[in-house]
């Protein structure tokens, strides 16, 4: 089932042609990944989706009436407010008080930070960070998860145990994941869909559908050509 | 226990430079030798007890106290409305930015002197102290808003975090410091500008107008005594508005979660 459709995407930033008659079509359900080398305009694609940035030209279906969480490449984490209040701040719009808190303690388990709930993030170290970020994109409950390189700057023990609890709150929920990364150990774990991209313009190079089950899938697996 | 003789080791550190500053100005008297030009410290010590026994010199005091404080309270006020308003419209920015660096470069003394023909001598030092406290709240205002995280309101945004929150939880937290830094350093110049103010205003009761008295009549000890009291005054000003200032301001006190 298709759920997201951009359709002939065109965006300039100054003499840059970030996007020229860009499409892609992105599953329900799915955990897809955008891959592909610095500055070919995947942040922009992510940033379209979740309405930061408005395209010169073009359609995108299947985002109207839809609530986006999205991990950014930094964890933009109020310094001044704890984990917990920080999760909060972005659960007020949609949620009771009762349920705000319910939400933050669920998934703060989930992420295993259930302790530091008080903690303010200067506190806690970058993977912790990270977590928590993650944390408050799934307690946001939208309809589609954007995650824009979240496990740069991470090492392998951390990453490893970031993307298992990326998993373990995707096999709950179920939602749409879409992620970018350079790095295609990454990709070949987590994904349903790699697109292989290229630009600028951004293009599609190819189009990978890992039918791997999760569970035999490790980082270093290497075996699969592109 | 540990912490409170560190306290006194500080403090008696403190006394000796003091006991030390007050030796040279004593060895610095005896140099001179004229009273009229440098009084020993234990005269003007004498004089200031004499002069806090006087009525006159508690209200000169509690008035010049409330002079600052209404015209610290007034630019704290206008400085912060206007200060936002100016970062949120470049035209009210556009508008205010040319009066306010006016305000900065002009030399106090030409503003007392404009003052003293638009104000009674009572307001002449109110003015005077809300004229050169304005400008460093409204810039110190404008840069903490400027400086907010554009990546934390991006993420605002990307939640659909309402405005009010917005203000509530990211802006007045992010410029919370630079505003009580800049009350800090409004308070201590205001209140120096204040007293020049008054020198010149001559207020029935001030400290300044008695500065100036005790120049006309060549009471050096009293001149040093009075300013003794300024600085005093300035210090305690600064260490105790300076302390509500950045207890009221705490940001875990400003946002209520």
């Amino acid at each position: 089932m298709v759920n997201i459709k951009l359709e002939k995407i065109f965006k300039k930033y100054d003499n840059i042609q970030v996007m020229n008659d860009f499409n892609i079509e992105l599953n329900d359900n799915n955990i897809t990944c955008l891959l592909g080398p610095s500055g070919c305009g995947k942040t922009t694609m992510l940033n379209i989706i979740a309405g930061l940035v408005k395209q010169d030209l073009g359609d995108i279906e299947g985002i109207d009436n839809k609530k986006i969480s999205y991990i950014f490449q930094e964890d933009r984490l109020l310094p001044w407010a704890t984990v917990e209040e920080n999760i909060l701040l972005i659960l007020e719009s949609r949620y009771s008080r009762e349920e705000m808190i319910k939400r933050t303690e669920k998934y703060l388990k989930m992420v295993n930070l259930d302790d530091f709930r008080h903690s303010y993030p200067e506190q806690l170290s970058g993977g912790m960070k990270r977590r928590v970020s993650i944390a408050r994109a799934f307690a946001y409950g939208g309809d589609i998860v954007i995650m824009d390189e979240p496990f740069k700057g991470l090492d392998f023990e951390l990453k490893k145990k970031i993307i298992e609890d990326v998993l373990k709150l995707w096999n709950e929920e179920k939602k749409m994941i879409i992620f970018v990364t350079h790095d295609r150990d990454e990709a070949i774990l987590m994904a349903d869909d790699i697109f292989l991209l290229e630009g600028p313009p951004l293009k599609i190079k190819n189009k990978i559908t890992v039918n791997i089950p999760r569970d035999k899938r490790k980082l270093e697996y290497e075996d699969i050509k592109f | 226990m540990k912490r409170s003789i560190i306290l006194d080791k500080k403090n008696i550190s403190r006394l000796l430079v003091f006991i030390f500053w007050m030796i040279v100005w004593e060895i610095v008297y005896l140099i001179i030798n004229r009273e009229i030009y440098l009084p020993s410290p234990f005269h003007v010590l004498m004089k200031l007890s004499e002069m806090i026994r006087l009525k006159s010199f508690w209200l000169s005091v509690m008035l010049s106290m409330k002079r600052v404080v209404i015209g610290f309270v007034l630019s704290i006020i206008i400085g912060t409305i206007t200060g936002i308003a100016s970062s949120f419209n470049r035209y009210i920015y556009q508008i205010l930015y040319p009066l306010i660096s006016t305000i900065k470069s002009t030399p106090v003394m030409s503003f007392i002197i404009i003052a003293l023909i638009w104000f009674s001598s009572d307001n002449v030092p109110i003015f005077i102290c809300f004229l050169m406290c304005i400008p460093i709240i409204w810039t110190n205002i404008v840069t903490g808003i400027r400086n907010v995280d554009d990546k934390l309101l991006e993420m605002a945004h990307v939640y659909d975090v309402k405005k009010s929150t917005i203000l509530r939880k990211i802006y007045i937290p992010a410029i919370i410091p630079y505003f009580s830094a800049a009350c800090v350093t409004a308070l201590g110049l205001g209140w120096k500008s204040m007293v020049a103010a008054e020198v010149l205003s001559n207020p029935k009761y001030s400290i300044g107008s008695n500065l100036y008295n005790a120049k006309v009549y060549l009471e050096s000890s009293e001149l040093f005594a009075w300013t003794f009291v300024v600085v005093i005054l300035s210090m305690i000003f600064e260490y105790f508005f300076g302390y509500a200032i950045r207890n009221i301001t705490a940001r875990k006190k400003v946002v209520k979660w």
